[in-house]
């Protein structure tokens, strides 16, 4: 992971890549990109259908989003419509990474660092998350970073 | 999924952290209120103590019992003797006990340990999410 981490950094700060490395783009690799065009906004939905299916059934009626926005951020909205009034409700939950825990905020001005089973509960949706994203969303080894076949 | 965005209608308020608007935030520790809680009830009570005496002041002796936990050495008498207020407050109050402290406080520490480990792993796999998506835009391949 951290090779992967620094290559892509190396990448993105344009440091340390030397013409005729083993980090390059050819025209025939680039028909290899089936996300060719898409925006962020884009791929963040792709992810997030995925994300969407890592807590179990989504009730009938409701529709889910989990996804990654930033490095430190991640979203849960979900939206359905009320039984008695007909009215659209939602609800989003943030989950902000920070350098003492993991920080929940919700609507209301309701806050909290997760803890106990509900912080384990994250981390192995998260991790899900990555691996699944990885290897369906950018069909790359989420071990290695390497392009899958 | 035409439902989902990425930007509420609404602002997420932050926390003051430092008008301890957090339980367990960093700065001012859940378990530091709860010892201070404790403490105050230990002065109500030694309070009610003296009003049960006649305002006489107690001695090391009579006052020291009261840090014993409870069920063993809290005066449940005294307080039956005269009644009031106060004075049911001292029978029903938990003493303390420092080696519960000590065992809650280092339970304590190893979740805030836990936390902290937690969240650097997120912020890990939040980074190689984010790279592996900016590759994608940009057209990188990794090759190597």
């Amino acid at each position: 992971m951290t090779s992967v981490l620094k290559k892509a950094v190396q990448l993105l700060t344009g440091s340390g890549i030397e013409p005729g490395s083993s980090l390059s783009v050819s025209k025939k690799e680039l028909k290899k990109r089936p996300l060719k065009g898409l925006s962020e906004r884009d791929l963040i939905r792709l992810e997030s259908e995925i994300g969407s299916e890592l807590f179990g059934p989504i009730p009938a009626g409701h529709e889910r989003s989990f996804f990654n926005l930033d490095e430190r951020t991640w979203i849960w909205y979900e939206q359905w419509k009320d039984k008695d009034s007909g009215k659209t409700m939602s609800a989003t939950t943030r989950y902000e990474i920070q350098d003492n825990g993991i920080l929940k905020i919700q609507e209301g001005a309701r806050y909290n660092f997760l803890d106990g089973q509900e912080l384990a509960n994250f981390m192995v949706a998260i991790q899900m998350y990555y691996e699944r994203v990885t290897r369906e969303v950018y069909k790359r080894d989420p071990a290695t970073g390497k392009k899958l076949a | 999924m035409s439902s989902y965005t990425l930007q509420p209608d609404y602002e997420f308020r932050r926390p003051d952290f430092d008008a301890g608007e957090v339980d367990g935030a960093p700065d001012i520790p859940g378990w530091i209120k709860e010892a201070k809680a404790q403490f105050e009830d230990l002065s109500m009570a030694n309070q009610a103590r003296t009003e049960a005496l006649g305002g006489r002041v107690l001695s090391q002796a009579e006052t020291s019992r009261s840090y014993e936990p409870i069920g063993r050495g809290v005066d449940t008498r005294r307080a039956e003797i005269t009644g009031g207020e106060a004075v049911r407050r001292f029978s029903n109050t938990r003493a303390f006990d420092y080696n519960e402290f000590a065992a809650a406080e280092r339970q304590r520490s190893a979740e805030q340990i836990r936390q902290i480990e937690e969240a650097k792993r997120a912020l890990v796999l939040g980074e190689a999410i984010g790279i592996a998506r900016k590759m994608e835009l940009e057209g990188y391949l990794f090759t190597n």
